[in-house]
C-alpha cells in the first residue's frame, strides 16, 4: 500500500518547482508577470469548469462575472477605504450573489437560450461598465487602482504578488475539488449527463444548476479583482463578450469536467494568447481553428485525450506481457 | 422628431429582422444557433461590394451572384464544419461554441480578403434619396424595409406550400420519422442553412450603401439578429422580423427621448427581461405554427 501513494504522489513532484519559478525567472520580470496573469486565470477556468464541465450549463458571460469581480473590488476599495485585501473577497462573494440572483430565473433555460441569456447579461454588465451612472467606472477610459497590501507589505512587485496569487490559486484549486467530489458534485455531474433521470432520482435539478452558478461567480469574480490590483488599471475591453470565449477555450483546451484542466488549459490558452499578440491578425484565426479542433478531434481536452493515450499504451504494454508469457 | 426616429426603427429593424430570420430557420431546421450569422451578412456586404464597385457589374447581377455565393457558401459550412461536428458529439452548447469559432474565421478570412478598413459601397439606385412628408431619405433604407417583408412572406409561403418546404418543416420537427417518410434530411437540413446564409447574404447588401461594410459589424448583427429572434418567438418567421422591429424601435426612441448612452442596455435588458419572463417571444411558437 505504502509503495503505491509513494507512487501516486510522485508524479506531482515536478510541481515543487513552481514556487521556485519567480527566482530562476528574476531576471525576466516580464514572464514573472505572465506567470501572475496564468494564476489569475487558473482561477475563473476553474470556476467556468463547475459550471461547464460538471454541472453542463455553457456560459458567455465569464468576462462579465470577471468584470463585476474587478470593478466591485476596485470601487468599493475607492469609496469605503477598505484593504484591497477584504474587497477583493467582498467582490466575489457580490459577484457570487449576482450570479445566483441571475442564475434562479436562467435555470429553467436549456440550450440556446441559456447561451443567449449569458450573452445578453455579458451585454449588459459591458454597457453599464461603459456608460456608468456618474462615469463612476471612468467609462472607455477605465480607473486606476492600488496594489494589494497585506500587514503592511505591499505586493506590488509581480513577484511578491505571484506567492499570493499562488496561495490563492491552491486554495481555491483544492476547495474545487473537493466541491465535485462531494454530494454536490455527484449531483452537478448527474445533472450533466441526463436532466429527467437526476430528477428522478430525488435531485432538486434547479437548486444545484443555482448552486453551480454561485460558485462559477465567486471564482470568476474573485479572479477579477486580483486582476484589477496586479493591473493596478482596468478598462471596459478586458470584459467584452469576445474575451468570454476565451476562458471557454481554456478549458476546452485544458478539458471540460477534469481536477486539472481547467490549470492545464488556463495556462496553455494564456502563454499562447500572448505569443499570438505579436501577431494580431492571426489571433482570431488561430482561436477559431483550435476550438474547431478541440471539439472534433480532443473534446476531452489535454488532459482528457493525454489519459486516453496512457490507457492505450498500458494496455498495449499488458497484451505484449501476455503475449510473451 | 417622431416620424424621423419611427423610420431610423424601421429600417435598424428590419436588418435585425433578416439576420434574425436566419437564426430562426437554423434552429428549425438544426435546433441549434448559429452565432456566425451576423459575419455571414458581412460577407454578403463584401462579396456585393466587390461585384458591384470591383468589378463594375451592374446592381441585379451584382445582387444575384452575391445571393448565389452566399447560397454555397451556407451549403459548404453545413456539410463540412456543422455536420461532422454533429455527428462527433451531441451537445448542443459545443455546436454553439462551433459557430464562434466559425464566426472568428470567417472574421480573419475577410480580413485577409478585403482589408479591415471599412468600406464605403455607392448607392446602387438612379434615385439616391426620396422626400416623404417633409424629410428626406436614402432610397436604399426604403428598398431594404421592403426587402425584408419581402423575405419574410416569401419564406413563410415557401416553407408552407413548396414541397421542400414541407419537408424542411418535417425534417425538423422529428429528424427521424421525417426520414422514414423518405425525405432527405441531410439535404433538407443543408438547404435550411443555405436559405439562411442567403438572407444574411442579402440583408448586407442593403447594409452597405447605408452604413458601409466593416468587419466589426458583424458581431454587433450577431447579437442584434439573435436579440430580435428571442423577443418575437424563436423560430417564428414573423416573429424574427417583429422582434427586430421592437427591439430596433426601443433603442431609437430611448436614444432619441432619453439618451443615446443608454440604447443598448436597454435593448439587451429587455431581451434578458423576455427570456425570464416569457422564454418563447412574443408570438408563442405553439400557438402561431405555420
Amino acid at each position: 500500500m505504502g509503495k503505491v501513494s509513494n507512487k501516486k504522489y510522485l508524479k506531482y513532484l515536478p510541481l515543487l518547482i513552481i514556487p521556485f519559478l519567480p527566482l530562476i525567472l528574476a531576471k525576466y520580470s516580464y514572464l514573472v508577470m505572465l506567470l501572475c496573469f496564468v494564476e489569475i486565470y487558473v482561477i475563473a477556468t476553474t470556476g467556468l469548469d463547475v459550471l461547464y464541465g460538471y454541472s453542463g450549463q455553457i456560459t458567455f458571460a465569464t468576462a462579465g462575472f470577471f468584470g463585476i469581480g474587478a470593478y466591485g473590488s476596485v470601487l468599493i476599495h475607492k469609496y469605503t477605504g477598505i484593504p484591497v485585501i477584504l474587497t477583493i473577497l467582498i467582490a466575489a462573494i457580490l459577484s457570487c450573489l449576482i450570479a445566483l440572483i441571475f442564475a434562479y430565473p436562467v435555470s429553467k433555460l436549456r440550450f440556446a437560450f441559456l447561451s443567449l441569456s449569458t450573452i445578453s447579461f455579458n451585454y449588459v454588465i459591458y454597457q453599464l461598465i461603459t456608460r456608468s451612472p456618474g462615469g463612476i467606472t471612468g467609462d472607455f477610459n477605465g480607473i486606476f487602482t492600488d496594489r494589494i497590501t497585506l500587514f503592511g507589505i505591499s505586493f506590488k512587485e509581480f513577484q511578491s504578488f505571484f506567492y499570493f496569487g499562488l496561495v490563492c490559486t491552491i486554495i481555491l484549486v483544492v476547495l474545487k475539488i473537493f466541491l465535485i467530489n462531494s454530494r454536490v458534485g455527484r449531483a452537478f455531474l448527474a445533472i450533466k449527463q441526463n436532466q429527467h433521470a437526476a430528477e428522478g432520482m430525488g435531485i432538486d435539478y434547479r437548486k444545484y444548476k443555482v448552486y453551480a452558478f454561485g460558485v462559477y461567480g465567486f471564482y470568476v469574480g474573485f479572479a477579477g479583482a486580483l486582476y484589477a490590483h496586479l493591473v493596478g488599471f482596468i478598462s471596459p475591453e478586458t470584459f467584452a463578450e469576445t474575451q468570454s470565449v476565451l476562458f471557454l477555450i481554456m478549458a476546452m483546451v485544458g478539458g471540460l469536467g477534469s481536477n486539472w484542466g481547467p490549470v492545464i488549459g488556463g495556462t496553455i490558452v494564456l502563454l499562447l494568447n500572448d505569443a499570438l499578440g505579436y501577431f494580431q491578425q492571426f489571433q482570431l484565426l488561430v482561436y477559431g481553428i483550435l476550438l474547431i479542433l478541440f471539439i472534433v478531434f480532443m473534446p476531452g481536452g489535454i488532459i482528457g485525450e493525454g489519459r486516453k493515450l496512457i490507457a492505450k499504451i498500458k494496455s498495449k504494454k499488458e497484451v505484449d506481457a501476455n503475449v510473451e508469457s | 422628431m417622431f416620424i424621423n426616429l419611427l423610420m431610423s426603427a424601421l429600417l435598424l429593424g428590419s436588418i435585425y429582422g433578416l439576420i434574425g430570420l436566419g437564426y430562426s430557420l437554423i434552429y428549425r431546421a438544426s435546433g441549434i444557433m448559429n452565432l456566425a450569422q451576423g459575419d455571414l451578412m458581412c460577407v454578403g456586404g463584401f462579396l456585393g461590394y466587390t461585384f458591384y464597385s470591383i468589378y463594375k457589374l451592374p446592381i441585379i447581377p451584382s445582387i444575384l451572384l452575391t445571393m448565389a455565393s452566399t447560397f454555397v457558401i451556407g451549403c459548404i459550412l453545413e456539410k463540412f464544419v456543422i455536420r461532422p461536428i454533429f455527428r462527433k458529439s451531441t451537445t448542443t452548447s459545443v455546436i454553439i461554441l462551433a459557430t464562434v469559432a466559425v464566426s472568428y474565421i470567417i472574421q480573419s478570412l475577410e480580413i485577409v480578403i478585403w482589408g479591415a478598413a471599412p468600406l464605403a459601397v455607392p448607392s446602387f439606385l438612379k434615385t439616391p434619396t426620396v422626400k416623404i412628408f417633409g424629410v428626406i431619405y436614402q432610397t436604399e433604407q426604403l428598398l431594404t424595409i421592403a426587402v425584408a417583408l419581402i423575405c419574410m412572406f416569401a419564406i413563410h409561403i415557401f416553407m408552407k406550400v413548396s414541397n421542400t418546404g414541407k419537408a424542411m418543416r418535417a425534417a425538423a420537427m422529428d429528424p427521424v420519422a421525417a426520414r422514414s417518410c423518405g425525405i432527405n434530411v441531410d439535404k433538407t437540413t443543408r438547404i435550411t442553412w443555405a436559405i439562411s446564409t442567403t438572407v444574411a447574404g442579402l440583408a448586407g447588401i442593403m447594409v452597405g450603401p447605408i452604413y458601409g461594410v466593416t468587419i466589426t459589424l458583424g458581431t454587433a448583427m450577431s447579437a442584434k439578429g439573435f436579440a430580435s429572434a428571442v423577443v418575437g418567438g424563436y423560430g417564428d418567421m414573423y416573429g424574427a422580423i417583429l422582434g427586430g422591429f421592437v427591439i430596433s424601435s426601443l433603442e431609437s426612441f430611448s436614444a432619441g427621448y432619453i439618451s443615446s448612452a443608454l440604447k443598448q442596455l436597454i435593448a439587451y435588458a429587455t431581451v434578458l427581461f423576455i427570456l425570464f419572463v416569457k422564454p418563447r417571444g412574443l408570438l408563442n411558437a405553439e400557438s402561431v405554427k405555420d
